[in-house]
């Protein structure tokens, strides 16, 4: 083997494993070829397949079963997250517009520039959820580049009010914790949606994931909306179960029973959905006023509920990093998921 | 169609190249304007062979190692003649407006 060949059997190293298996001897000989013809010998030549290396990776075409997993965990955090912040904005719209037009001549708080600027413009997590969804990539990673700096900046300006000094924002302050994890899941969207590779394309049933829950979520929230200002905020009589089973706690539950049911059948979910669902459970853990809330019937058990869904997103994350370290699941698993 | 795509799926129409055969006659159909990397030259191969529009014509002993001979496909062929009519509408558009052009608009 000449000096030659072997350098450049070192750089064919860099493409994936299946790749290399059918076209490394092609690879080699042509480029013997090319050396034998003298006026191709380039270091050119590497980066050629430095480059082709890193696009078949990235688009997922020739990937081992490990990095397939890889693949998975990073599009189900960027759904799981992308749909969370989704769902989040399109209630908190609904329900700022129900206040406006149903209060709004009684309060003009509610009718201020910055409070629809501040609604409406969450609403751009919802083309980022459909783009994903649909596999429009470039478009969502444009958007979410967008919708993570604004979060930002909405983010910092509410520290801003509530702590009227920059000083609110240091990390030793615990009334700002649950910000920090508010923005440590707004920079994991974002790396997310930027890493998901372009082969993989998830199920267009997601969008149903989207559409039911807001649809319910939202005509609860606009009907707990009273008529006049000197009312408070209710349900009407037919929807005040819904005061005791806490909706927004449903969802803590169902991720609760969606990492017991990964556990149990479909492990390629397990991870991104651990990650989610621990990020999920710590922020809302430390927004919880515990001089307060330790009193009251209704909120105790929900720290409990909260507790259990950290501990066991901590657990399942554990597992499913194992999994993704042995690359297991890919094959039959994976197909057993997918029936 | 990606210009180097377009002028290995050219290089192969009529005659079946092995790997280094294409980068050459590549070469010449562009006056040497597309100089193909092998690793780009691969990549470029495994994408029209997963499309069909490539596939595999033979092997040949060559030097002490197998060389693999690619041949079009008549998808390739169809692919080529559309991507063809394409280019030359382009350019007969940009023709006309060129022929168009008046003299005092030139720099």
């Amino acid at each position: 083997m000449t000096p030659a060949e072997r350098s450049y059997r070192r750089v064919l190293w860099l493409l994936p494993a299946d790749y290399r298996q059918f076209w490394e001897e092609d690879m080699v000989g042509a480029y013997l070829d090319s050396v034998g013809d003298s006026r191709r010998r380039s270091v050119g030549e590497w980066f050629a397949v430095v480059w082709l290396a890193l696009r078949l990776r990235l688009n997922g075409s020739h990937v081992s079963p490990r990095a397939r997993i890889w693949h998975q965990t990073v599009l189900g955090i960027a759904i799981f997250t992308t749909l969370y912040e989704s769902l989040a904005a399109t209630v908190w719209f609904a329900q700022v517009a129900a206040f406006a037009i149903k209060l709004g001549a009684h309060d003009p708080d509610l009718t201020q520039g910055w409070l629809w600027w501040d609604a409406g413009s969450g609403l751009i997590w919802v083309p980022i959820f459909v783009c994903l969804v649909l596999g429009r990539l470039v478009a969502a990673r444009v958007l979410v580049f967008v919708a993570v700096a604004h979060g930002f900046g909405i983010t910092v300006r509410i520290a801003a009010l509530v702590h009227p000094s920059l000083s609110a924002m240091v990390p030793n302050d615990p009334d700002r914790i649950e910000s920090y994890i508010y923005l440590t899941i707004l920079v994991l969207t974002g790396v997310a949606v930027l890493l998901v590779p372009r082969g993989l394309r998830p199920s267009r049933g997601w969008l149903a994931a989207y559409l039911v829950p807001t649809a319910v979520m939202v005509f609860i929230g606009v009907a707990s909306v009273p008529d006049r200002s000197d009312i408070p905020t209710v349900l009407p009589r037919w929807l005040q179960v819904l005061q005791v089973v806490n909706v927004g706690q449903l969802l803590h539950a169902g991720l609760i029973v969606g990492m017991i049911v990964a556990l149990a059948r479909a492990r390629r979910w397990l991870l991104p959905l651990a990650v989610f669902s621990g990020a999920v459970a710590a922020g809302q853990l430390a927004g919880y006023d515990y001089g307060d809330v330790l009193g009251e019937t209704l909120s105790g058990p929900w720290i409990g509920v909260n507790a259990v869904q950290l501990l066991l997103a901590v657990a399942c994350a554990v597992v499913g990093f194992i999994d993704l370290l042995r690359g297991v699941h890919s094959g039959a698993a994976a197909q057993r998921d997918d029936e | 169609m990606t210009e180097p795509a377009f002028f290995v799926l050219t290089a192969l129409v009529g005659a079946s190249r092995h790997g280094y055969g294409i980068v050459k006659e590549v070469d010449d159909l562009s006056g040497g304007r597309v100089e193909l990397k092998i690793g780009s030259l691969y990549g470029i191969l495994d994408r029209l062979v997963t499309e069909g529009l490539v596939e595999l014509d033979r092997e040949e002993a060559y030097q002490g190692r197998l060389r693999r001979y690619y041949r079009i496909t008549s998808g390739g062929l169809d692919a080529v003649r559309s991507e063809t009519a394409r280019l030359a509408a382009n350019a007969r558009a940009a023709d006309r407006r060129l022929k168009a052009l008046r003299p005092g608009f030139e720099s």
